[in-house]
């Protein structure tokens, strides 16, 4: 919304005043939705949280007693939650660096010039495991990564290629997850980024022809910095979403074996729901908080520096 | 005059309107959550069926919630809006955890009302976690030890019969192995058999004031060092999964023939007798080398504060526990019976004299134990020795010693007695 300055009215002008006061009014009502869901929804439930990692007890608790920082305590002298954070950690990474590197190539082949029909398809074909339910992916992907009759093993037996346990092992259960969710994901992204590419002018490209600019040069200082917006966005979404994975933990390893895909929304889910630990699982929704929100002012402090805005 | 009349008519049309209601009134709804799918939720379905077509005062519905995790989390939800049920099936290690928060009724007094005593009626030991001291708060229902199962045809083909022994395990499974085909023994890496292990070792989980988990020590790591032995020379497999999902992968191994033993609920028999298209024979836990079993499975658990209710949710319990519907359900399902009447009722009686395999369940409750009766026991069975152990069989680095040494300290420090 804009805010006017209130122009110093003649008194007098009582209609000019009240004209400025309705415009000013105007912005405030028209935002008012959009806060006051915001406030109930996400920011009173930040300051409850911080105030709730304060406390022991959990939500059957007629009184909860104040600990001070003994559930953070807790957390720093438990390893496994080290290990949490780590795979939390491994997981994001390996999501965000495959998927934006995926989509950003797979964007620019589905964007050349030739046989865009069966572009178009290709790009509806990566773009649908997107819109499939993830609990369906999940169920699908259970077979086919299955150590003994899954698909993916009988074809690496058939070529003679040496077979992976996958989510059976802790070595690899981790890997496996972050492939499925690559796959998933991947449509999306690129589909955002031929959007993005389609948006590039022409003449930038005509120019460097022109100048017989070699492909990678184009690639990198015209393509990419004309992206970059996107490709920005795409990269603090992405980061954030794998910062919060849930689903496909609950819904295929539930954390194990040993720990080994156990993620801190996972943990925070655990803890209060299972285990009746609001406290600490409190401290460990304030603990992601703290990664969230430093990772997104490193992404807009350093990151955001190198976006070409137009 | 006239006007008198016709107004006490009316009083009396909408007085006799208003008792006619009364007495056709719908029975009030009990609700009450369980946590068995399938083939066991049929048959408590049933059981509800029948008990409402018993009388017309009370409905009991029953909705199936998810496993034992699920129906857990779910209940504190609903405790939350108030939409929580009148009679919730508890995993046995949770029940201490909710009556902590006082979220569970206590029950002599309303059981007494129906002439039930519970002391007197159920197996002693299956009452230790329904009243550890503080009240009864649960009754026994699906109650369960773990037990060995066996394809029994292979054997007899074989030649061979159930091992007794830990070591005798290990020799048939050798034999019966064919390498990357069959497996002779599979057991999901899970706290329960941990626990059952530690016993045949002759070892105790924790001490008697509850607060050490006493397994840092020979009778701890017996069962880890003899589990890696049996995986290292490819005898034994062990099925991928938390919670239950190991469970059902190796119940599935052994109807499809890729293992020939394994260890498994009691519960479970009725499901194995299905899936299988061989015999399936059950034996004891082999021993190491005495027996031993912890026990498991569910209760029943009432939910405070739904006096108005009360009446109804104590003759439903009278009539769960009772000797026929408890000997059927036993029957259905292989859990124990959970009172001697319906160990002996007619219906239990003939079953185990036309299914050999079905006599194992009730012999075995003579080597049971509890698992420790703390608030947290739950947790420290799914976060601390389910995850240890994994970790132990997989990683060969990673001893047996390290891994119960890891235990004892994890659980010190989640109780605070370090």
């Amino acid at each position: 919304m804009t805010r006017q300055p209130a122009p110093a009215a003649a008194p007098g002008k009582w209609s000019t005043r009240l004209h400025t006061l309705l415009g000013w009014l105007k912005g405030y009502v028209l935002i008012a939705p959009a806060i006051v869901l915001l406030c109930i929804f996400t920011i009173y439930p930040i300051f409850w949280q911080i105030h709730s990692s304060l406390y022991d007890g959990s939500l059957l608790s007629k009184t909860r007693n104040f600990v001070g920082l003994q559930n953070f305590r807790n957390l720093l002298s438990n390893p496994d939650f080290g290990q949490t954070v780590g795979n939390t950690v491994f997981y994001s990474v390996g999501v965000v660096i495959i998927t934006i590197i995926l989509s950003t190539l797979a964007a620019v082949w589905l964007n050349g010039k030739v046989q865009q029909r069966l572009n178009s398809l290709t790009l509806a074909a990566i773009f649908t495991p997107h819109i499939i339910s993830l609990v369906s992916v999940t169920t699908i992907f259970l077979w086919l990564l299955d150590p003994q009759i899954g698909a993916i093993n009988y074809l690496l037996k058939s070529v003679g290629l040496p077979t992976c346990p996958f989510l059976a092992s802790s070595k690899t259960a981790m890997f496996a997850l972050v492939l499925m969710m690559v796959w998933k994901g991947t449509g999306y992204y690129t589909l955002l980024t031929v959007a993005a590419l389609q948006g590039v002018p022409k003449d930038i490209y005509e120019a460097a022809s022109i100048d017989d600019t070699p492909g990678w040069r184009v690639f990198f200082q015209i393509t990419l910095p004309m992206i970059s917006p996107t490709l920005f966005f795409s990269t603090i979404v992405c980061t954030i979403n794998s910062f919060q994975v849930f689903e496909p933990v609950n819904l295929m390893t539930l954390g194990g074996p040993a720990n080994s895909t156990n993620t801190l929304v996972f943990q925070i889910y655990s803890d209060a729901f299972k285990y009746l630990k609001l406290g600490q699982a409190s401290a460990e929704g304030v603990v992601l908080l703290a990664f969230v929100l430093i990772l997104t002012i490193i992404y807009f402090a350093f990151l955001g520096k190198k976006v070409h805005y137009q | 005059m006239k006007k008198i009349v016709s107004l006490c008519l009316a009083l009396a049309m909408v007085l006799s309107i208003g008792m006619l209601t009364a007495a056709c009134a719908e029975p009030t709804e009990l609700v009450f959550w369980t946590a068995l799918s399938g083939s066991y939720n049929d048959a408590i379905q049933k059981i509800c069926e029948d008990f409402n077509a018993s009388q017309d005062q009370w409905k009991v519905v029953a909705e199936y919630q998810g496993n034992y995790y699920d129906i857990a989390a779910k209940l504190q939800a609903a405790l939350l809006d108030g939409s929580e049920p009148d009679i919730v099936q508890m995993e046995c290690s949770r029940t201490p955890l909710f009556s902590d928060y006082g979220s569970f009724a206590e029950l002599s007094d309303m059981l007494a009302n129906v002439g039930l005593d519970a002391k007197e009626y159920f197996y002693e030991g299956f009452m230790v976690d329904c009243d550890w001291g503080e009240g009864l708060y649960a009754l026994p229902f699906n109650r369960s030890t773990p037990m060995f199962y066996y394809n029994k045809t292979l054997f007899d083909e074989m030649g061979l019969s159930a091992p007794t022994t830990w070591d005798e395990l290990h020799e048939v499974a050798k034999k019966v192995s064919i390498p990357g085909e069959r497996w002779g023994f599979e057991v999901p890496i899970d706290q329960w058999f941990f626990c059952c292990f530690v016993r045949q070792s002759g070892g105790e989980l924790m001490n008697a004031e509850k607060t050490e988990l006493t397994v840092n020590n020979e009778a701890g790591a017996a069962s880890l060092h003899w589990m890696r032995e049996m995986l290292e020379d490819g005898s034994m497999k062990a099925p991928p999964g938390s919670e239950y999902n190991g469970y059902e992968a190796a119940r599935s191994d052994l109807a499809a023939g890729i293992t020939t033993m394994i260890i498994s609920s009691t519960g479970d028999l009725g499901r194995l007798r299905d899936m299988c298209d061989f015999e399936v024979g059950t034996a004891f836990l082999p021993g190491n080398p005495g027996y031993g079993v912890v026990t498991g499975g569910a209760n029943v658990c009432v939910l405070a504060g739904h006096e108005d209710k009360e009446a109804g949710v104590a003759e439903f319990l009278k009539y769960l526990t009772s000797a026929d519907v408890a000997g059927q359900w036993a029957v259905t399902t292989g859990y124990v019976p959970t009172s001697e009447s319906a160990a002996n009722s007619e219906v239990y009686q003939q079953y185990l004299a036309e299914i050999p395999a079905g006599t194992t369940a009730l012999q075995q409750m003579e080597y049971a134990g509890n698992q420790p009766v703390i608030p947290q026991w739950a947790e420290i069975g799914a976060t601390i020795i389910t995850p240890e152990m994994q970790k132990c069989v997989e990683d060969a680095a990673y001893t047996p010693e390290m891994a119960t040494q890891s235990m004892h300290d994890l659980v010190a420090t989640l109780l605070g007695t370090k």
